[in-house]
């Protein structure tokens, strides 16, 4: 039945002759290359200002979550050292946890917004994303008033001024689900939600495969096709490992609620940014917190509720 | 006790519990007999002025005790005296680069209605449809430096938000709890937002705001000038940028047919007479949107 009847028997056995004689003096040849690899890896990362040997080590690295607090800080160093040596700025990879009894929630005022787009700006320059890149956390859609049709939205409008007649504005970034479909699709555990309910993303985990692109039902996930060009002096160098710091390419990106701001207790970007006063963030576990007062005295409504994703971020209307 | 009696025992307890609270008068305790507006001031210290509270304002807030305007209070029934604290901006010290007192003495006072054409000239008077003029409504012709609520009390410039609150008070309502406004963060007065967020320094980006401890919040003034307060358009940032060699897709902004718009057998003889809001179809809007 065999299509390869004269290598069976030796399979079979397990070990034969030839094979361990084979499979023994590869092993001898690696261990011997691994027993150079230090002392190369020494000479090589002297010699190209340890870009090698960054790139190999971010290659090895573990699962953000598994790393211990050494790797960790290895890990940060390689990060800091690749930034100062690509783009020639010093910044600072932070990894304060999540705080205790605070689960951040948002909310935006549709009534207020009038589509200024300064939060887009705001959060491209927090989250150094390259200016002429396609990647924004923030979509603004334009709709027609009455109109709820997502597929109706315009999200290129570019009138002299806004609010226009007749229309209204609707943020959408990531509303960090408490149910999170792209968790789940996730194949590799790359993205997962940290208890204060952000959704993270360890971009060196990622594979880039994009299938939570395809299963968040917002369009709230961005492919990094391209490393973004920012000028020198307007690098962000106040960073998160699981926010806003250089991203390798090809992985995938997404709003965190300026993970590096908000864990620090500041305000989200966007949120600073807007000059209407559209947006509020705070702890909903406060019941004094002003997201709570939102939450519970104006129509507040989460996009798509039907599918149970549970967003933690709500839109309302007064 | 008869023991064919005790199965009503409990029903007995009921009626006689009833009875009580309704003597009471169907108050449950708490409910009503706790006056509401006590304590929880002071809600503002402005950031740096911290003026004294007059005897006006508590006899107000004697007043207002017990009355339940329903949109005055919040779902929880707190009233603005219970809001958590917070601070504002401070206006006052301000008023050094354009002390009022220079040039009006608090004695003349010209409350005729006109256009102001010496000075003060770059003011439209858009407020309350035009309806208000300078004095009694907001300002005091006998102590410029601040301005004079209904009652007669001074409102100094650091506490601006409380002569709104006489009008808006729904409003006033949502600021104080968080609801309308904003805190302060990188930029400090949203009326003079700069175009670009890229040119505020770095350092500036680590200014204060924050949604937690201490909450400064933006005074009414800061976003709606008083004299026309209605928030003019804005100026909107570039559009996100389209992949090289695409154009943005062809349907922007052309609202799908609804159903009732769907050309096809329409009962009753009425035709699909309903147009949406939108006055003219963008370009390459699917056929059978017009009517
Ligand atoms: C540079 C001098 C100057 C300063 C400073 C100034 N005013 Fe005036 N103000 C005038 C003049 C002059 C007029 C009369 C304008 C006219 O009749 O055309 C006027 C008019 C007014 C009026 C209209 C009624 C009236 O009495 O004529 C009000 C109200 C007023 N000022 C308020 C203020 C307040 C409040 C400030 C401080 C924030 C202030 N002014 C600061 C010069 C000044
Ligand atoms: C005497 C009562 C009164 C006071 C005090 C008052 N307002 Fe008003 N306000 C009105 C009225 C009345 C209108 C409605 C105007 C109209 O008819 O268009 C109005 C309208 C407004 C509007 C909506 C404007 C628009 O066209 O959308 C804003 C914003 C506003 N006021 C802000 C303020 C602020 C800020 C203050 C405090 C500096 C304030 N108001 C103080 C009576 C008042
Ligand atoms: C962060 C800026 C900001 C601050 C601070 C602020 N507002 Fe507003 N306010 C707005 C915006 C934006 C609108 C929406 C205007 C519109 O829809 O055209 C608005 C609308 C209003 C309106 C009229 C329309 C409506 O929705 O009812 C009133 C009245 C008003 N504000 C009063 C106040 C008062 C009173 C305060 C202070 C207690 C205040 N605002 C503080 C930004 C602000």
């Amino acid at each position: 039945m065999s299509m390869r009847p004269e290598t069976q028997p030796a399979e079979r056995s397990g070990w034969s002759r030839r094979s361990l004689l084979k499979r023994g003096g590869m092993l001898t040849f690696l261990a011997g290359l691994f027993g150079a690899v230090p002392a190369v890896a020494q000479k090589v990362a002297e010699a190209d200002d340890h870009a090698l040997s960054d790139a190999v080590g971010a290659l090895f690295q573990k699962h953000y979550q598994k790393m211990t607090p050494e790797e960790v800080q290895e890990a940060i160093a390689r990060i800091t050292r690749t930034a100062k040596r690509e783009q020639g700025v010093d910044i600072t990879v932070a990894t304060d946890p999540p705080l205790q009894g605070v689960i951040f929630g948002y909310a935006l005022n549709i009534s207020k917004c009038k589509g200024v787009r300064r939060c887009v700006e705001a959060c491209v320059a927090e989250n150094n994303q390259g200016r002429e890149s396609q990647i924004q956390y923030i979509r603004v859609l334009e709709l027609e008033k009455g109109d709820m049709n997502l597929n109706d939205a315009d999200h290129y409008f570019a009138p002299e001024l806004v609010p226009q007649p007749g229309k209204f504005y609707m943020p959408i970034q990531c509303l960090q689900c408490d149910n999170p479909p792209c968790v789940i699709a996730c194949p590799v555990q790359a993205t997962w939600k940290e208890p204060d309910g952000i959704v993270v993303v360890d971009y060196n985990w990622c594979i880039g495969c994009r299938y939570c692109m395809a299963a968040c039902p917002y369009w709230a996930r961005r492919f990094n096709f391209s490393q973004p060009k920012i000028p020198k002096e307007q690098v962000n160098t106040d960073t998160h490992y699981l926010g806003n710091r250089p991203r390798p390419r090809g992985v995938v990106e997404k709003c965190h609620f300026c993970i590096q701001r908000t864990r620090k207790g500041r305000l989200p970007a966007c949120l600073e940014a807007c000059p209407t006063g559209a947006r509020v963030f705070g702890n909903i576990l406060d019941p004094n917190s002003d997201i709570r007062y939102v939450l519970e005295n104006k129509t507040v409504f989460r996009l798509k509720e039907e599918l149970g994703t549970e967003p933690k971020f709500w839109y309302y209307t007064d | 006790m008869r023991p064919h009696l005790q199965p009503l025992v409990p029903f007995a307890l009921i009626v006689l519990l009833g009875g009580a609270w309704g003597l009471l008068g169907g108050k449950v305790p708490g409910d009503g007999m706790v006056p509401r507006l006590q304590a929880a001031e002071p809600t503002s210290t402005p950031v740096r002025a911290t003026p004294p509270r007059n005897k006006d304002d508590i006899e107000l807030e004697q007043m207002m005790k017990g009355r339940k305007a329903i949109r005055a209070f919040t779902v929880r029934g707190q009233s603005i005296a219970e809001a958590p604290p917070f601070k504002v901006e401070t206006r006052q010290d301000k008023m050094q680069f354009y002390p009022c007192t220079n040039c009006h003495d608090n004695q003349f006072v010209d409350r005729r209605v006109r256009k102001l054409t010496e000075e003060h000239r770059e003011l439209v008077f858009e407020h309350g449809g035009g309806r208000f003029w300078c004095y009694d409504v907001c300002h005091n012709g006998r102590d410029m430096n601040r301005l004079i609520s209904y009652r007669r009390q001074p409102i100094s410039y650091d506490e601006s938000y409380k002569l709104c609150g006489q009008c808006h008070f729904e409003r006033q309502k949502d600021w104080v709890f968080g609801g309308h406004g904003k805190r302060l963060g990188a930029f400090a007065v949203p009326r003079n937002i700069p175009e670009k967020y890229e040119e505020l320094k770095v350092a500036d980006r680590q200014a204060i705001g924050t949604w937690q401890g201490e909450r400064v919040v933006h005074m009414c003034a800061s976003c709606h000038n008083p004299h026309s307060p209605a928030i003019k358009p804005y100026t909107p940032s570039p559009p996100p940028r389209v992949r090289l060699g695409l154009a943005p897709p062809a349907t922007r902004g052309a609202p799908a047919p609804k159903p009732w718009q769907k050309p096809g057998p329409s009962k009753g003889g009425a035709p699909a007479a309903i147009t949406p809001v939108s006055k003219a179809p963008a370009a390459g809007a699917p056929a059978g949107v017009k009517p």
